[in-house]
């Protein structure tokens, strides 16, 4: 089965710029979503409440980062294609507040497929995503 | 320089800049216990006054918060310039480092006192941080809870990333094309 694979417009324009490795890496990751669909999709985002779509992350070349959602229909639409930032690192400021304790995430072998219980991802509990609001804002 | 305070019996005094933030990190921290012993009674407003707060009974923790909400009140009046810590203050406070804090003002978590200099930070604001970051730290104990958090925030900061936020406006508009 071929699954429907569409992109957002600014998708294309960032394509257009991409040097030719660059393109063939996001060629490649499209292909592999058509065959394959969500089994392509990298790594699944947590989700927060109130969120629309299951999103996943794909790494391509380099630093770039493919992401992508799950529409009920079964098909998948790429949302963005971008360079991955170091811009906000949460896991310093929790090393501040756990003094002593290493703040690491899992991983990337280790965290959730992109498949993985995608019509129902985790959400935070309200209560956790206003304690978060209040440290790490909007 | 010096200002003119009201001290707690009702006289007159001058105190300095340094002072005044230690006032003002006391006031913090009576609010603080404050909140806390609310918890513990919520209704003690209602209680009758008692002037001896001996023994941990409901009415003398009310008769202990009364007391308390009144040295607030004469504080807070007396400390009126008092408005907020500074940077270093309240990073102590906090249990973090001055960047931190300079980096939560940044974004809008902290509020800084209007038209302070050197730059004070507003005590309410101050307080709505410390809460959340003491709930953080009474449940980040257990390991795997921590990394999940970790793995979770890091995946909300790239959800909340302009070029994703974009590409979900666009996909709800319907701005599509085939890839």
């Amino acid at each position: 089965m071929a699954y429907e694979v569409l992109r957002v417009a600014s998708v294309g324009r960032t394509v257009q710029g991409m040097t030719r490795r660059e393109r063939r890496a996001y060629d490649a990751a499209v292909q592999a979503l058509r065959g394959e669909g969500c089994r392509a999709g990298g790594k699944r985002l947590m989700a927060s409440a109130g969120d629309e779509y299951p999103l996943c992350q794909r790494a391509l070349y380099g630093a770039w980062r493919m992401t992508t959602a799950y529409r009920t229909d079964g098909s998948i639409v790429i949302v963005a294609l971008a360079k991955h930032a170091e811009d906000e690192d949460p896991a310093a400021t929790l090393s501040e507040i756990f003094p002593g304790l290493s703040a690491r995430g899992r991983r990337r072998s280790e965290q959730p497929l992109c498949c993985e219980d995608p019509a129902a991802p985790p959400t935070m509990s309200p209560e956790l995503e206003r304690i978060l609001f209040e440290v790490f804002g909007a | 320089m010096r200002h003119v305070s009201e001290s707690t019996d009702g006289r007159m005094m001058l105190v300095g800049k340094r002072d005044e933030h230690q006032v003002a990190y006391a006031v913090v921290e009576l609010e603080d216990a404050r909140s806390e012993l609310r918890a513990v009674v919520p209704d003690a407003g209602r209680r009758p006054r008692r002037t001896a707060a001996a023994g941990s009974n409901p009415q003398s923790v009310a008769a202990a918060l009364e007391l308390l909400e009144g040295a607030l009140e004469r504080l807070e009046r007396g400390a009126a310039a008092a408005r907020g810590l500074p940077v270093s203050q309240a990073a102590q406070y906090l249990g973090v480092s001055e960047p931190t804090v300079r980096a939560w003002l940044k974004r809008g978590l902290l509020r800084k006192v209007p038209r302070s200099k050197p730059l004070l930070i507003e005590r309410s604001s101050l307080r709505r941080v410390h809460s959340a970051v003491s709930e953080l730290r009474a449940r980040g104990q257990e390991r795997d809870w921590l990394i999940a958090l970790v793995d979770l925030l890091q995946d909300r900061a790239e959800r909340r990333r302009p070029e994703i936020r974009r590409g979900l406006e666009d996909l709800r508009r319907g701005r599509l094309e085939p890839a």
